[in-house]
């Protein structure tokens, strides 16, 4: 009997894991370039739901019937202006339902990480681990604040034992802050909150490390992605999200990422959700703050050209084109 | 015996591997063993600091460099790879030249050698000529770094094991009940394995072994966390996330009866460790990981008086012995790469699972376990080290940079470096 050869074996797993994650074609250069001027933040990651970026849909693989799409709020809105049909299933995340247009409503479902542990008031963590870019795309000044305050509100900054921060300096030149004390007033909000507590960590420190009794807090406003790569590798590693238990919704279904963390997926609920111009005057100031942000003079990030005609059926140009 | 001042470098900031955090924790206390006939001086370094020097200067190694050389050191131990030795040796080299020179170096090495060709290079070029140690934590190990030296003759590759924590590891019945209790055993046999999940370490192969030992009704613990390193050697890369997936589908494709008997437990903290070693019957580990050049898990099972099956690959195989319980499993170095015998494994892992439960002759093994790998025992073995000088290193030679290949894993320079690790290379 032909026993099997590891090392042939190790090949095969190679082959499959960078098969299913995406199809054979390379993405651009100048896309590729995008995303790592966010590094790690949007570093592609296995998952049975197929994680991507919309931008990168026009030049991925057709056979795919789904995508789960970590876009934040800008890049989905574009998608969503170009992509006129729905020709493939999609996953968005659900802080971002309000952008789905009625005409993708039955192609959409939505999804939100979740973490075997949660901690809140009732849990508190032995540690906090505060992660984003320090770039004003990402985050401004502002939002970094009303997210620090959550947190602080929620876990008492006394009570946390090590406050750990992976914020590195991603200004690049597709988002830069108007001022030049960005980075200093970011890292010093941090610092008036939590002070002493704080162990600044390297990547290399994060890979491999164990986090349990941690809890895990985005610093991310939304507009550029909705699913960390940082938040995934904190996760996996034991760490919990900050947040209260909630009960599952009806028709949810769980896709482990983890031993420990995974996403849920829910259906869209049926309801006045796709009207967000009504009387809801949060989904208000989040259009407004949504087109304030799509227009932002320092922003160069050249959405128009990305989605131009990637989505228009029966056009020849890109691969997810409709047929 | 000459009194040593002796300087441990180490980084200050911890590791993120669990096991290198071992690692380090064990050797400084073997040298603080040291005490009495020698100084033993700690010199902690800080990584990140190390790391800014790196891009934009070197005031932080040259400030270093100084307190060595006002400490009147002697023997400088680096305990571990971090921070970057090579500009630590250079700044020492411009602050007090002549000191430089009568220095005595000793690095203990570790499974990464092989990973950082060209940080040993570099290092490499600053020590000719001066008196350098390369402590291997294994025979298989210490003979791969002696083929990357110039003059293997000269060789400054010594054998010196990683210690292990004994008291940390001793058996307690109390505990083996309590977990047995949690894990549901009864009186069946459980064998265990702890470490990371992962390709090279060969979780996948040992599930489908595990079925085919149905029979033995035997229950599988496996303590750890998924990881997503391929085989960075072999230029193998696992897109993050996926090891998770293909382990838990792996898990899924088991027959119900082999599944149920399978628990995977997670990442668990050192104590509860301990209690899961006393609880465990046996433990088993099929890795051919490239950076295997001791083996901590293993280690600890054994002191805790475990019989353990384990491949005989890399530092695994120093865990064999007259007084040991470790059975080891050949590794072939084929033409289509690393092959386990698969005809020696399982009939020999039949027999260790059959094994009745219990905790008979396991004082004794740990006992003799520990005459080898405890911190006493590794500190004794480093004092012999200290009394001898190493000869003038000749520098690393052609094989340590030169470009490996997976092509050809039979006439490649693979071979020729990790035959060493298959036993290919004893003298």
């Amino acid at each position: 009997m032909r026993h099997p050869i590891e090392t042939e074996q190790w090949l095969l797993e190679q082959a499959r894991s960078n098969m299913l994650r995406r199809g054979p074609d390379a993405l651009p250069d100048e896309l590729r370039r995008f995303s790592k001027s966010f590094w790690p933040f949007m570093e592609p990651y296995y998952s049975p739901l197929k994680p991507v970026f919309s931008f990168e849909l026009p030049h991925l693989s057709t056979s795919q019937s789904s995508w789960m799409l970590r876009d934040g709020a800008i890049p989905l809105a574009w998608f969503f202006e170009s992509a006129t049909e729905a020709p493939f299933e999609i996953v968005v995340s659900a802080a971002l339902g309000a952008l789905v247009p009625r005409r993708w409503q039955k192609a959409t479902r939505f999804f939100e990480i979740y973490s075997e542990e949660n901690f809140h008031a009732g849990n508190l963590p032995k540690n906090l681990f505060l992660s984003g870019p320090v770039n004003p795309g990402v985050a401004t000044l502002e939002e970094l604040d009303a997210i620090l305050d959550r947190a602080v509100e929620t876990l008492g900054a006394a009570n946390l034992e090590k406050v750990f921060v992976y914020s590195p300096v991603r200004q690049n030149m597709y988002v830069q802050a108007e001022e030049e004390s960005f980075e200093f007033q970011y890292y010093h909000r941090i610092h008036l909150r939590f002070g002493k507590t704080i162990r600044f960590l390297h990547w290399q420190e994060i890979e491999h490390a164990s986090f349990h009794d941690t809890a895990f807090l985005d610093l991310n406003g939304g507009w550029l992605y909705s699913d960390s790569f940082v938040a995934h590798q904190v996760l996996r590693a034991g760490g919990g999200l900050l947040r209260a238990p909630s009960a599952r919704v009806e028709g949810s279904e769980r896709v482990p990422l983890s031993r420990y963390h995974g996403v849920e997926v829910t259906p869209v609920p049926q309801e006045s959700r796709f009207c967000p111009f009504g009387a809801d005057k949060n989904a208000l100031a989040f259009y407004s703050a949504l087109h304030r942000k799509t227009m932002e003079p320092r922003s160069h990030i050249p959405w128009p050209k990305w989605y131009e005609g990637a989505f228009r059926a029966g056009q020849k140009r890109g691969r997810a084109q409709f047929s | 015996m000459a009194k040593h001042r002796i300087g441990l470098i180490y980084a200050e900031d911890p590791a993120s591997w669990g096991s290198c955090r071992s690692i380090l924790r064990n050797l400084r206390a073997a040298y603080d063993r040291l005490a009495g006939d020698h100084e033993v001086i700690p010199l902690p370094l800080c990584k990140a600091r190390g790391r800014y020097d790196l891009v934009y200067g070197n005031g932080y190694f040259l400030e270093a460099a100084r307190a060595i050389a006002k400490k009147k050191i002697t023997k400088l131990v680096f305990l571990e790879r971090h921070p970057h030795i090579a500009p630590l040796l250079l700044a020492l080299k411009s602050v007090a030249p002549g000191y430089a020179d009568q220095l005595d170096y000793c690095f203990h090495v570790y499974g990464d050698f092989t990973l950082f060709p060209d940080y040993w290079r570099e290092v490499g070029e600053e020590l000719e000529g001066r008196r350098v140690s390369l402590l291997c934590a294994s025979d298989r190990q210490k003979m791969l770094v002696r083929s990357m030296e110039q003059d293997p003759s000269r060789a400054a590759a010594a054998y010196c094991p990683f210690p292990v924590d004994a008291s940390s590891f001793e058996f307690s019945q109390d505990e083996r009940e309590h977990w047995r209790r949690n894990l549901n055993v009864g009186e069946r046999h459980l064998a265990l394995y702890t470490g990371r999940l992962s390709l090279q370490k060969g979780v996948l192969n040992l599930l489908s072994e595990f079925h085919r030992q149905a029979e033995s009704g035997a229950v599988l613990a496996l303590a750890g966390n998924c990881d997503d390193i391929g085989g960075p050697t072999l230029g193998l890369s696992l897109d993050p996330g996926y090891f998770y997936q293909r382990f838990e589908e792996a898990l899924k494709a088991l027959p119900v009866s082999t599944r149920e008997r399978v628990q995977w437990l997670g990442n668990l903290r050192a104590e509860e460790l301990r209690g899961l070693y006393s609880a465990a019957d046996s433990f088993v580990s099929l890795s051919l990981y490239h950076d295997e050049d001791f083996g901590m898990s293993p280690a600890e099972a054994l002191v805790s008086g475990l019989p353990a099956l384990l491949s005989d690959w890399g530092g695994y195989s120093s865990f064999e012995g007259a007084d040991s319980r470790a059975s080891l499993v050949p590794v072939h170095l084929t033409e289509r790469g690393l092959a386990l015998d698969y005809d020696t494994l399982r009939p020999l892992w039949r027999d260790i699972l059959r094994r009745e439960p219990g905790a008979e002759g396991r004082e004794a093994a740990a006992e003799a376990f520990a005459k080898r790998f405890s911190v006493p025992a590794v500190a004794e073995q480093i004092r012999n080290l200290l009394g001898q000088r190493p000869p003038a290193f000749q520098g690393f030679g052609w094989k340590l940079t030169a470009p490996r290949t997976k092509k050809s894993l039979r006439q490649g320079l693979y071979r020729e470096i990790y035959r060493h690790y298959v036993g290919e290379g004893r003298a």
